[in-house]
């Protein structure tokens, strides 16, 4: 495997305010290519600022960000850099533009000037990826939380990039249409071998992660497999990041006694190593 | 249910568009309790903020009657200032309708439309933004624009408690916050039932809120009133909740996945501490 996202030494700090400590502080993390990966963190610890140096929304007052060994600093690099790494952030309404779905998925694509051909087609297999061709032809603001985030990544995957970030992009759905959408994004991790970011505050969509890091004050602070990230119940206290009841209850039966595997994260996994 | 602060009956409402009328509510038949804590859960679109705009005048029924504390909301000439006084909304992403220079500012905006002297204005800004975990000799002075989103959250919240609402609705209160935030609000909203024998409503749907603050839930489906009663027999019907397409707390999935395992879990077992009482049960009749 190679090195898709390097970050290294990266310290970053707002230019708003002169004084403020820096929100990231020698953050450094290698993402190989093809990896689902979730930074954990609450509100404030950084982690959407990670994301936005990751394709050059932001540049790193320290340290350098390569993203396929290109230098977030370098501004001829920067198309490449952004065709490489998408985002999507937490508010779909924020990133749809358009007043028909097909139209939004197409936007970028149009605007980088591609062929009616390769636009249509890419289009075509963006909404068939996550499941928006029905909704074609309707317009984005009658549309659900779920579907209009929905129509946000077939608008990244539409230029085919080789990693996606996903920004807390399921904390304004329902539970629900939240599991649905992380779903997705381990289907598109799976069939297209793309690399995910997925920022989050929930531990338990880190479940089904292939690895885990946490973000406090600016600093990664504890990095793992979601088995040994969860089994560390005491870190995720001190953290008040709060473990999800089925695996808070996996734990405490352990205590008594009960052989529960400790990579039994998902309820599925949990309930069949407790069937009687 | 004895005395009720709200009586909902026969309710219909629909919204009318130009040309398309369209049904949000059908013929609702509800009572909430005086001091009591309800939630109201249902996908988008199932009528819950409809339903609960009436509460406080922002709709009038088109069939119906909604009562609030024997005030008629539908009534002609209905007192909508005196009824918005004792039923205060927060509405979703509270924290975006804030406008005041200050803390204090912001807060005592309410008290000062009620036509409140200086003295009491005062008194209810220190008292609301204490509850709110947010004490007015640090934040009263400060701008409500440098906090962060929760805590501005909260001053929302304290600028209706500054009213000393009877009812206090809460549309979607914690969409957003991380789970640091949401343990302080819930842990607020606790403390302002106590306090002030407060009924709150909440619309939700995040279930495991729900069955955290809640003790009566109304489903709402397709503006029908579905299913109500405990969150505990109401988790309890997983299947029937997902068809509406509600999810239920994570704990109820795994408890039901062990029960369709044939694991003879009681249905009244619904907490972490209750399921962990019950399986060390077991054990220890099985060690035997």
């Amino acid at each position: 495997m190679s090195i898709l996202l390097d970050i290294q030494h990266v310290t970053y700090a707002y230019p708003v305010v002169a004084g403020q400590s820096p929100v990231l502080r020698d953050v450094s993390l290698q993402v190989q290519e093809g990896e689902y990966i979730v930074v954990l963190g609450h509100n404030g610890s950084g982690k959407s600022t990670l994301a936005r140096l990751c394709n050059a929304l932001l540049l790193p007052d320290q340290g350098n960000v390569l993203v396929g060994g290109m230098n977030t600093r370098d501004i001829t690099k920067r198309r490449s850099i952004r065709d490489t790494v998408g985002i999507i952030f937490q508010n779909p309404d924020n990133q749809i533009i358009a007043t028909l779905v097909e139209d939004d998925i197409a936007w970028s694509l149009a605007v980088q000037g591609a062929t009616p051909e390769l636009i249509a087609e890419r289009v075509e297999a963006a909404m068939a990826a996550v499941g928006v061709t029905a909704l074609r032809q309707l317009a984005p603001h009658k549309l659900s939380g779920g579907q209009r985030q929905r129509v946000a990544i077939a608008g990244i995957l539409a230029l085919r990039p080789r990693c996606i970030i996903a920004d807390e992009a399921t904390s304004m759905l329902d539970p629900l249409a939240r599991q649905e959408i992380v779903a997705l994004l381990h289907q598109l991790h799976r069939e297209y071998g793309l690399t995910i970011i997925h920022v989050t505050h929930l531990l338990e969509e880190a479940a089904l992660a292939q690895r885990v890091v946490i973000l406090k004050q600016g600093q990664l602070v504890l990095a793992g497999t979601p088995a040994e990230i969860f089994a560390n119940t005491q870190t995720l206290q001190t953290l008040k990041l709060t473990l999800p009841e089925p695996i808070m209850l996996a734990g405490r039966l352990r205590e008594l006694g009960y052989a529960i595997a400790d990579n039994a994260l998902t309820i599925e996994a949990i309930a069949q190593e407790l069937r009687p | 249910m004895t005395n009720p602060v709200i009586i909902v009956k026969n309710l219909a409402y629909s919204y009318n568009s130009g040309l398309m009328e369209k049904v949000a509510l059908r013929d609702i038949n509800l009572e909430i309790g005086r001091g009591s804590c309800v939630a109201i859960v249902g996908t988008n679109g199932s009528g819950k903020t409809t339903l609960v705009q009436h509460f406080n005048g922002l709709l009038r029924p088109t069939r119906g009657t909604v009562l609030v504390n024997d005030i008629n909301v539908g009534a002609k000439g209905v007192d909508l200032r005196q009824l918005r006084q004792r039923v205060g909304l927060l509405f979703q992403l509270a924290e975006t309708q804030l406008f005041g220079r200050t803390v204090f500012e912001d807060v005592a905006f309410g008290p000062r439309q009620m036509r409140m002297g200086k003295a009491e204005v005062r008194s209810r800004v220190v008292s609301a933004l204490d509850i709110v975990g947010l004490p007015f000799l640090k934040y009263g002075t400060r701008s409500p624009f440098e906090l962060s989103g929760g805590e501005r959250r909260r001053i929302a919240l304290a600028g209706v408690l500054a009213m000393s609402p009877e009812v206090l609705i809460l549309d979607e209160i914690s969409v957003g916050l991380d789970g640091e935030g949401r343990a302080a609000l819930y842990s607020y909203l606790r403390a302002i039932r106590k306090k002030r024998n407060v009924t709150i409503v909440l619309v939700s749907h995040d279930m495991t809120e729900v069955a955290a603050l809640a003790d009566w839930v109304f489903v709402l489906h397709q503006g029908q009133l579905v299913l109500q009663g405990e969150p505990r027999t109401v988790f309890a019907q997983g299947e029937r909740l997902l068809t509406w397409g509600l999810a239920v707390p994570p704990l109820s999935e795994l408890l039901t996945a062990l029960r369709t395992r044939g694991a003879a879990i009681p249905a009244d077992v619904v907490t972490v501490d209750e399921a962990v009482t019950w399986f060390a049960l077991q054990k220890k009749h099985n060690g035997k």
